[in-house]
């Protein structure tokens, strides 16, 4: 940041269409952004130096603490970890139901991304719909895990509550809901004209773009790279998964990703209700001394956990690499630079969803 | 650029970013790598990378190791892409000069470890600057 320019553009760290704080510091000759840089901060919280040193119970608490959005996948990562240190069996109905929790909350992730950014390309009407059907996932999650967020629903082992017959009537008639009024407001996105304005050819990031700043999940995905973490997962290798991919690598492709995958998570959930046989949820061993490095796929991409553990079951020591690391990065560094206008730096930063509270964790 | 007085250093907080558990593992195996202290190491990129950048060193590190595996052993050996691409410390130009001239030195007949340790030479010079 060191050339002279015409207009230096700081946006943020408090700005309507910023749902964390941040500043993005652009360099724009005219309109036409030169470089640009972030700035994070305001938010640190510290959680992996508080987590250190602390029983694994404490700390799968504080996992899904790093981030409110997507709580859920923080807590499955950090008990898949420590499931790895202590080779801890899981029951399949806990296994499923594992799996129905994650897409529901992949499912209220993306709503809430292809909120901000309709949000953020003025598209009001659509964005209210969609966060009105956010409402639908989040009721589901609630009804089975008891809470919204920082739910707690995964515990060494297995999970905390079983579904119950009403649960898995009410989980279908949810999801049925979400698909029904989803192809609604994917129509109005897909015909509105002025929508294709704002997000078509804007904010490219290309595939080898992509692949140098190691972009993950839907950002990622939209730049042509097949790439998801659940294809490695053992439970969802059973499902018969595949991932979402577009190639033009533009915001459109990437709210278009997010919209296949509440779709494709919907068809998860009922494979998972289909699939699920009556059984025990909580299998249970001892957490021994031990380093696991597990990778699970959040609503943002990929999401690693590297932990360490002595004999007590204290966490000496743990590492947590969140998915809007990469994207951040890759956005600043390749989406921004050449937008034609200081309007289109909020919509594509926006589409690459990025999570503040898991940058600053 | 506008000068903002709580922008004039950031090291403080770039040097937090770049010790974390993930970016230990990645400074010990480049200051094995480059014989270099992991505190040059972290001095260098403190002084080129902005804190964006910082953040996502680990992971281009990985995408760097899974790449390189596939290119030419002189470009392996120097981590030609690895410091001018994936972390880029040093200015290309100058680190293609050193890979020109370890090149030349091997199709003198010069041993390949010692015009590689040349070229080593070289970068942590650079890096040290």
């Amino acid at each position: 940041m060191k050339r002279t320019v015409d207009v230096s553009l700081p946006i943020g760290p408090v700005h309507p269409v910023f749902k964390e704080p941040c500043r993005i510091k652009c360099e724009t000759r005219g309109e036409y952004v030169l470089n640009a840089e972030i700035e994070l901060g305001y938010v640190k919280k510290g959680i992996e130096r508080i987590m250190r040193g602390r029983p694994w119970q404490e700390v799968m608490f504080l996992a899904e603490r790093v981030c409110g959005i997507c709580s859920v996948i923080h807590n499955m990562v950090f008990i898949e970890g420590m499931e790895l240190i202590a080779e801890t069996a899981l029951p399949d109905r806990a296994a499923y139901l594992r799996v129905i929790v994650n897409e529901l909350d992949r499912i209220q992730s993306h709503v809430l991304a292809n909120y901000s950014y309709c949000y953020t390309i003025e598209h009001e009407t659509l964005a209210m719909y969609l966060l009105n059907l956010r409402e639908t996932a989040m009721d589901a999650l609630e009804r089975i895990t008891g809470a919204r967020v920082t739910c707690a629903y995964i515990i060494p082992g297995g999970v905390r509550f079983d579904l119950s017959d009403a649960d898995a009537r009410y989980l279908r008639e949810a999801v049925d809901t979400i698909d029904r009024e989803l192809n609604r407001f994917v129509h109005m996105f897909t015909t509105g004209s002025l929508i294709a304005l704002r997000s078509k050819e804007i904010g490219i990031l290309t595939r080898d773009e992509a692949i140098e700043a190691h972009a993950v999940g839907p950002t990622a995905r939209a730049s042509g790279i097949a790439h998801d973490c659940r294809l490695d997962h053992p439970t969802y290798r059973r499902l018969d998964f595949s991932p979402v991919v577009y190639t033009e690598g533009d915001n459109y492709a990437r709210i278009m990703v997010r919209f296949d995958e509440i779709f494709q998570s919907t068809e998860l959930i009922r494979r998972c209700l289909d699939r699920m046989e009556p059984g025990i949820i909580r299998g249970g061993s001892e957490v021994i001394a031990g380093t696991s490095r597990w990778v699970g796929e959040a609503p943002r991409g990929e999401l690693t956990y590297q932990i360490t553990t002595d004999e007590f079951g204290r966490v000496t020591d743990i590492g947590i690499r969140t998915p809007s690391i990469m994207n951040i990065e890759a956005c600043v560094h390749y989406m921004l630079i050449g937008v034609l206008s200081a309007a289109d730096v909020t919509s594509t930063y926006i589409s690459s969803d990025p999570c503040i509270a898991c940058n600053e964790r | 650029m506008a000068e903002y007085l709580y922008e004039k250093d950031l090291r403080e907080m770039k040097y937090i970013i770049i010790t974390s558990p993930l970016h230990e593992v990645v400074m010990s195996e480049l200051a094995v790598h480059y014989s270099l202290g992991r505190q040059v190491l972290r001095r260098k990129m403190i002084n080129e990378c902005d804190m964006s950048f910082l953040e996502n060193i680990p992971a281009r590190y990985e995408v760097w190791k899974a790449e390189d595996s596939v290119r030419d052993p002189v470009e392996r050996q120097l981590g030609m892409r690895l410091l001018t691409v994936y972390i880029p410390m040093l200015p290309p130009e100058e680190m293609k000069a050193v890979e020109m001239g370890v090149r030349s030195q091997i199709s003198e007949g010069i041993p390949e470890a010692e015009a590689y340790e040349s070229g080593m030479d070289s970068i942590r010079e650079m890096i040290r600057r």
